[in-house]
């Protein structure tokens, strides 16, 4: 079976300098520096095949960017080993760096005072792509990213969700076995999501594009995903499909406790949440003075609703959906 | 831009070079001061001005700096670039405009004197001049990679083309303990050497700028390419 990525026990420490106490410190830091180290990545196993495409879920600070740039080359992985498309990636081999595609959701490869078509211009020829390829290639991403009007404007005169889609143009102008996108709707409206999101299934299936997805915006994973890892302080703490990630998500229940009278007991919401933790070791998900909302297990509801007094408060349950099921996993490693 | 560079930036400090020069041959008892008559002081200054503006590595120190602060070199190191030709091409392209005054005082100085020998000199090595200046710029901006602020590449560069470079005074006028750091050092292949050749061309200063070129341009290659390779190894990006 071949692999597009295939990554094995792969970690990523980063170093900071220790912070000084003192000038003399400080002063000795400069000849012999110290560091604390930091664990981004921890063991992290997963593989890629043609045609696929994965999802990385996790918090912010959860390594996602990292992995990605040891996919890409960019950095080095601590251990491990990473094949990407059959090559070391940390070597930037040329034959390499022109099969992947990557799109920085928050950084700009096209420059910022030429117009987008001289940038995509300046790229076919770095790519060493037929002026015949090209002119196809951009016929059908103009059509697909609804990006006529804006090929002739200078970069710097876009709005982001134009911008990204350039470079969701870019990346794709080559034909990449795999594409690499690291959080791409970052602050995009319905449509340019939906019209990214439907291009790449597009051409998955089309192509046979592999795609590695970053995200936020769980609708991107759910929209072109049918694997997804989620990842927490460097650790793999899912990794499957996505039904049996959405299986196990809909086992949670969402509680949100109201006060009856808000402004007398509020003392009261708080006794429920101390309660809830020491016997469940859970925080609530979200809170206001007169509210808590929690994501309970199904088989802990009825431990829950005993700590419920229900003169005080009020108690509303239903199913949680995808996204909050996800939010609720976050918060419940954030206190572990 | 062309405005500011040309009259203020380099027009102002030419009147204020040939005010000082005026004043100070005028006071002299010698006709000429070490080696330059006035007229050839004058030229001298245009040529060294003129040669400051088109090495100038201000914005290829910048541009470094800003890319690896604000995490931009990822967008490179993940295509089939090398980023040390990218910099070089966007040097060139910006420095090429600047090359035209020079190109001009050479035709003036071939014209008026109708020695051509000088002239020609001082449009090869000024040429050869920008190579080394952009590797000497790319070399001093990769202390991005360890330094939070570029303003100390900045000034370092300025400081050094200002004295060592020649561009405040002519290699002859320092006094003798310091004129071998004056003459070897890289900076001066930037300023008053071609400016030297349109002066006072010469075999022997053609070979020795042509020996000089030659193994800092190896020097310093090698020197950008070791750190680029450390740098980019230790290159952990901005942020998510």
């Amino acid at each position: 079976m071949s692999y597009v990525i295939n990554a094995s026990a792969v970690s990523k420490d980063y170093f900071l300098s220790k912070e000084s106490d003192s000038v003399l410190q400080w002063m000795r830091r400069i000849v012999r520096p110290e560091y604390d180290k930091y664990k981004c990545l921890d063991n992290i196993n997963f593989s890629l095949q043609a045609g696929e495409a994965l999802g990385f879920i996790g918090p912010n600070g959860a390594g996602k960017s990292s992995l990605i740039k040891i996919l890409c080359g960019i950095q080095k992985p601590t251990s491990g080993s990473v094949r990407v498309l059959g090559y070391d990636p940390s070597k930037r081999d040329k034959n390499f760096l022109k099969k992947i595609g990557v799109v920085f959701g928050h950084k700009t490869s096209l420059w910022w005072d030429l117009p987008v078509k001289t940038g995509l211009e300046t790229y076919r020829k770095i790519y060493q792509v037929s002026e015949v390829d090209f002119k196809r290639r951009m016929t059908e991403l103009v059509e697909a990213l609804n990006l006529s009007t804006v090929l002739n404007k200078p970069v710097r005169n876009l709005s982001l969700g134009e911008r990204v889609k350039c470079e969701l143009a870019l990346s794709l102008i080559h034909a990449p076995e795999l594409i690499f996108l690291d959080e791409p709707t970052v602050g995009l409206d319905v449509t340019s999501k939906y019209e990214i999101r439907k291009y790449l299934n597009y051409k998955r299936e089309t192509d046979n594009l592999a795609i590695f997805l970053t995200s936020h915006d769980l609708g991107d994973i759910e929209f072109c995903c049918e694997q997804a890892i989620i990842l927490d302080r460097g650790c793999i703490r899912f990794d499957g499909t996505l039904k049996a990630l959405s299986h196990k998500l809909s086992h949670t229940l969402q509680l949100t406790v109201t006060l009856k009278i808000s402004e007398t007991l509020t003392s009261t919401l708080e006794d429920f949440k101390q309660t809830m933790y020491t016997v469940n070791a859970q925080l609530p998900a979200s809170e206001t003075a007169t509210q808590l909302v929690y994501f309970v297990a199904h088989d802990r509801v009825t431990s829950v609703r005993s700590l419920f007094k229900s003169d005080h408060y009020k108690f509303d349950m239903k199913e949680a959906g995808f996204e909050e099921g996800v939010v609720n996993l976050f918060n419940t490693w954030a206190n572990e | 831009m062309l405005i500011t560079d040309l009259l203020i930036a380099t027009g102002i400090p030419f009147f204020i070079q040939f005010a000082v020069w005026t004043f100070v041959y005028e006071g002299a008892s010698a006709e000429e001061l070490p080696g330059y008559s006035l007229s050839e002081m004058y030229l001298y200054y245009i040529a060294v001005l003129a040669l400051g503006r088109l090495n100038n590595a201000y914005d290829l120190i910048m541009n470094v700096s800003n890319h690896v602060h604000q995490g931009q070199l990822e967008c490179f190191f993940a295509k089939p670039i090398s980023y040390i030709q990218y910099s070089f091409f966007i040097f060139y392209g910006a420095a090429l405009l600047y090359y035209v005054p020079l190109l001009m005082i050479a035709l003036w100085v071939g014209l008026s004197s109708g020695e051509w020998v000088g002239a020609i000199g001082f449009i090869v090595f000024s040429a050869l001049s920008l190579l080394l200046c952009f590797l000497l710029g790319f070399l001093m901006s990769l202390a991005a990679f360890w330094l939070t602020k570029s303003d100390m590449i900045i000034s370092f560069q300025v400081v050094f083309t200002s004295v060592v470079g020649g561009t405040l005074l002519p290699l002859s006028y320092w006094p003798e303990t310091i004129q071998p750091v004056m003459q070897y050092n890289p900076f001066r292949l930037l300023i008053s050497g071609p400016a030297e050749f349109l002066l006072r061309p010469s075999v022997a200063l053609a070979q020795e700028l042509i020996v000089l070129l030659i193994i800092w341009l190896v020097l310093i290659y090698g020197a950008c390419h070791m750190t680029f390779k450390l740098a980019s190894a230790r290159y952990s990006g901005a942020g998510g």
